[in-house]
């Protein structure tokens, strides 16, 4: 889109970018067995994502993107996750990526989006043992493999999450930025589920990345990070990493949805052996009654969840600890709740239920396959809100916090 | 909002939610004596009459507060950590006086015109009823059931199942004054225990045509109340929304039961000195009952919120939102079921005796989701039906 088009399309609404994306259903529908097969999303449908624009919902207006609040990009990403689950996981995740980079490393930013509205930017979390960046010379030399990078094969950057060891104490946790070619992709994603989201690995043998490309992962999980003098809006006021389950627990939630609707699709027709209409089995209809309960009740947190971070922000205020432990235990409630409510309609479908080609199938290992990113993790979420609920120190799992939050104070010396 | 609906009744529903939160210790201290009695005692039904908690649907010019439809929530809620039968009567009792301002004028002035605290107990189901349309209005004897508060009330609401030619029954509302109705002392119970839900008994009375509605004029938009009525609340349909009435002890309840679950952990060491709240199973339990009440609570604001826009509008409900509403609110029942149920098997031996304030709450609970509209099978498969586009035959 030229510079002008994109200056017309300024009051774009979330309302706005949902319908677009709906408007490709059908498409999506169509290629999702060449996605399947594939195993990333086919070129065809990343191209109507982007010309649809909702991948730079929350990308900063500095860039050409819409800057609509956080949670614009779950929106959509659930509505594509209705359709197609790994439309809808890729959407999620680069969407996020989009918003954060409003609070990137100002350097980093102008490098990578000045004039490139449109630039898709990948990035993995995970990395194996011994992955690490070692300062050196204004910059770092940095090795290692990071896993599952969903949408890599598409990217024109990935950005690698990456521990540097300190002389002592824990490792500072680093995000890097890195241009494709600067980094070799692995294929591993073989999986059942979200199949066409082509989580690859990223692998850096041994190189070099300046400082430039580098922001720390305590800035950008704070409130107000380095980059955001580029980018003052409320949008971005908010920690990168304790809101980031949403973007994961959308589409899961949209995957579920679709499974509701795909069932209700067929069972409104289908007829028993014995000529019986099974719509007027009872089981059936408890089935569908709780299902539906159960993705209406996760929506219900998830539209909760939203209001309350976007009060937070605008208010410039920091989310207290016991709230984002509960926004991460509600993320991990609602892929629980769309994995019970996939599972209980797959498991009244019979041998089709199983079958690759119905839809119903597809959205359930999807959801299922959404519900297993770590960010979800009931057992993690659950344990970390239960310890903070009953007044006990913090859980394994807040040692990364505790890290980040010492990092966060060497950040304001 | 424009209206009344806005600010200001947001307000008085906050301020009555204090109220209620502050009357918790007192309850609480009678939870013994409640239980024994199996009725409420008159200390408590005093506090409420005191607090105006019966009153905040009931109309402005009738003495109430004309809260929105949807307040009883919050309120009775606030309740039902000090005593579970109080905040089920209170939202029963707070519903019917909402219903009663659909009827007749003349009606609402016998009851609330000379006492605007007078209030009234309901009874919907009958074991053995006889009806018949005279001059003027019904002749009326019979035992109606489970009437909760029935000791104290000073009018009964009752439904009367009036015998057509060759048709069924035609179903009315009928208000009855205290003189012509006894409790019977039945009500012997695991939930809900001091609600005193007893039988009521109705001995050759007439019924004057005033203080009866049918079924269809108290589900109508606008109800022959809403002519002195004008408040946005009485112009929502009676059995679109009727069914909130439990949500408000049921999420409170859950959440007494997580309070004192948790409160009651902090302090707890095993028999071999574990500190129980480190475990990490009493912690997954913690947080998977407190995302269940979590959800219900935004479940039910989430409906609080379309009732308080469709009243606004006084265009009524759609039948797809009417369906919702029912299966949620008995989802609702579900999730705080699941939710007490999960910390009480957490418990051990303590966690069964009478006086635990969990154990009461889970019975408390049970009680609440015993109601009509909090069953889960009824309620939820007409929304089933609706999705897998099943006509559904009858009454929602």
């Amino acid at each position: 889109m030229s510079v002008s088009a994109l200056q017309k399309d300024q009051n774009v609404t979330t309302q706005d970018l949902v319908a677009r994306v709906a408007a490709l259903a059908p498409k999506l529908v169509e290629r999702r067995a060449k996605g399947i097969a594939l195993r990333r999303l086919p070129d065809e449908t990343v191209a109507d994502l982007v010309a649809t624009g909702a991948l730079r919902a929350c990308l900063p207006k500095r860039w050409g993107g819409y800057e609509l609040p956080f949670g614009t990009h779950t929106d959509i990403a659930m509505e594509l996750a209705r359709h197609c689950g790994s439309s809808g996981w890729v959407a999620g995740i680069i969407g996020s990526h989009n918003w954060w980079l409003g609070k990137f490393n100002p350097a980093t930013q102008e490098e990578v989006l000045s004039g490139r509205p449109d630039a898709l930017v990948g990035a993995a979390f995970a990395s194996k043992p011994g992955s690490k960046a070692v300062a050196k010379d204004g910059g770092y030399v940095v090795s290692g493999e990071w896993m599952w990078a969903s949408g890599v094969d598409h990217c024109d950057w990935c950005a690698l999450m990456t521990p540097s060891p300190q002389p002592s104490g824990p490792p500072d946790l680093l995000m890097i930025m890195w241009k494709r070619g600067e980094y070799r992709i692995k294929d591993v994603w073989n999986v059942p589920g979200m199949k066409a989201t082509g989580s690859n690995n990223a692998v850096i043998d041994e190189a070099f990345v300046p400082a430039s490309r580098v922001s720390r992962i305590a800035d950008l999980n704070s409130k107000v990070s380095t980059g955001q003098k580029l980018n003052d809006s409320w949008v971005y006021r908010l920690p990168m990493l304790d809101v980031f389950a949403y973007s994961v627990a959308g589409p899961t939630l949209g995957c579920a949805k679709g499974a509701l609707a795909s069932f209700l699709a067929a069972m409104t027709s289908r007829t028993a052996l014995d000529g019986a209409k099974v719509a007027d089995f009872q089981s059936l209809q408890l089935r569908a009654a709780e299902s539906s309960a159960e993705l209406d009740a996760a929506q219900a947190l998830y539209d909760a969840d939203m209001s309350f971070l976007r009060a937070v922000a605008q208010a410039n205020q920091d989310i207290a600890p016991h709230d984002i432990l509960r926004i991460k235990r509600n993320c991990s409630y609602i892929a629980n709740l769309s994995k019970r409510a996939a599972l209980r309609l797959v498991e009244a479908m019979g041998a089709g239920g199983v079958d690759d080609a119905n839809p119903v199938q597809t959205a359930f290992a999807d959801t299922m396959a959404g519900a297993a990113h770590r960010a979800l993790s009931w057992d993690i979420n659950a344990s970390a809100y239960g310890k903070s609920l009953l007044g006990t120190q913090t859980s394994p799992d807040d040692e990364v916090l505790k890290r980040q939050a010492a990092a966060a104070a060497a950040l304001k010396k | 909002m424009g209206d009344d609906h806005g600010q200001k009744h947001k307000a008085d529903t906050a301020e009555f939610t204090r109220r209620a939160a502050a009357l918790v210790p007192k309850l609480a201290q009678r939870r013994r004596e409640t239980l024994d009695l199996r009725r409420l005692p008159e200390t408590t039904v005093a506090d409420i009459l005191d607090a105006g908690f019966f009153k905040i649907m009931q109309p402005a010019r009738l003495g109430g507060f004309e809260l929105p439809y949807g307040s009883q929530v919050p309120i009775s809620a606030a309740l039902a950590p000090g005593c579970g039968a109080t905040s089920w009567i209170v939202s029963v009792v707070a519903t019917h006086h909402w219903m009663l301002a659909k009827f007749d004028a003349k009606a609402q002035d016998d009851v609330w015109a000379k006492n605007p605290n007078a209030y009234a107990c309901s009874a919907f189901g009958f074991a053995e009823a006889n009806v018949a349309k005279v001059d003027g209005g019904y002749k009326v004897s019979g035992r109606w059931t489970y009437s909760s508060g029935s000791n104290h009330a000073d009018w009964a609401m009752i439904v009367l199942a009036v015998p057509r030619d060759g048709q069924s029954p035609e179903r009315r509302f009928a208000m009855v004054p205290r003189s012509e109705f006894q409790a019977l002392d039945n009500w012997r119970s695991v939930g809900l225990r001091g609600s005193g839900s007893n039988d009521i008994v109705v001995r050759e009375t007439f019924v004057p045509d005033y203080r009866t509605i049918g079924f269809d004029e108290i589900d109508l938009v606008d109800s022959p109340g809403t002519k002195v009525n004008r408040a946005p609340s009485y112009r929502l349909q009676t059995f679109g929304v009727f069914n909130l009435t439990g949500v408000g002890p049921a999420i409170g309840l859950a959440k007494a039961a997580l309070d004192a679950f948790t409160d009651g952990i902090k302090q707890r060491r095993g028999t071999f000195g574990a500190k129980l709240a480190e475990l990490q199973n009493i912690q997954i339990r913690v947080s998977e009952s407190s995302a269940e009440i979590d959800a219900a609570r935004h479940i039910a604001e989430y409906h609080i919120g379309h009732f308080q826009q469709e009243a606004m509008t006084g265009k009524g409900a759609d039948k797809t939102h009417i369906l919702k509403h029912q299966r949620d609110c008995a989802y609702i029942g579900r999730l705080c079921t699941r939710a007490a149920e999960r910390l009480a098997e957490a418990q051990g031996a303590g966690g069964l005796s009478e006086d635990n304030p969990l154990q009461q709450a889970l019975a408390d609970i049970k009680g609440v989701c015993a109601h009509i509209t909090m069953g889960w099978d009824a309620n939820s498969v007409p929304y089933g039906k609706s999705l897998l586009g099943i006509e559904h035959q009858g009454m929602i």
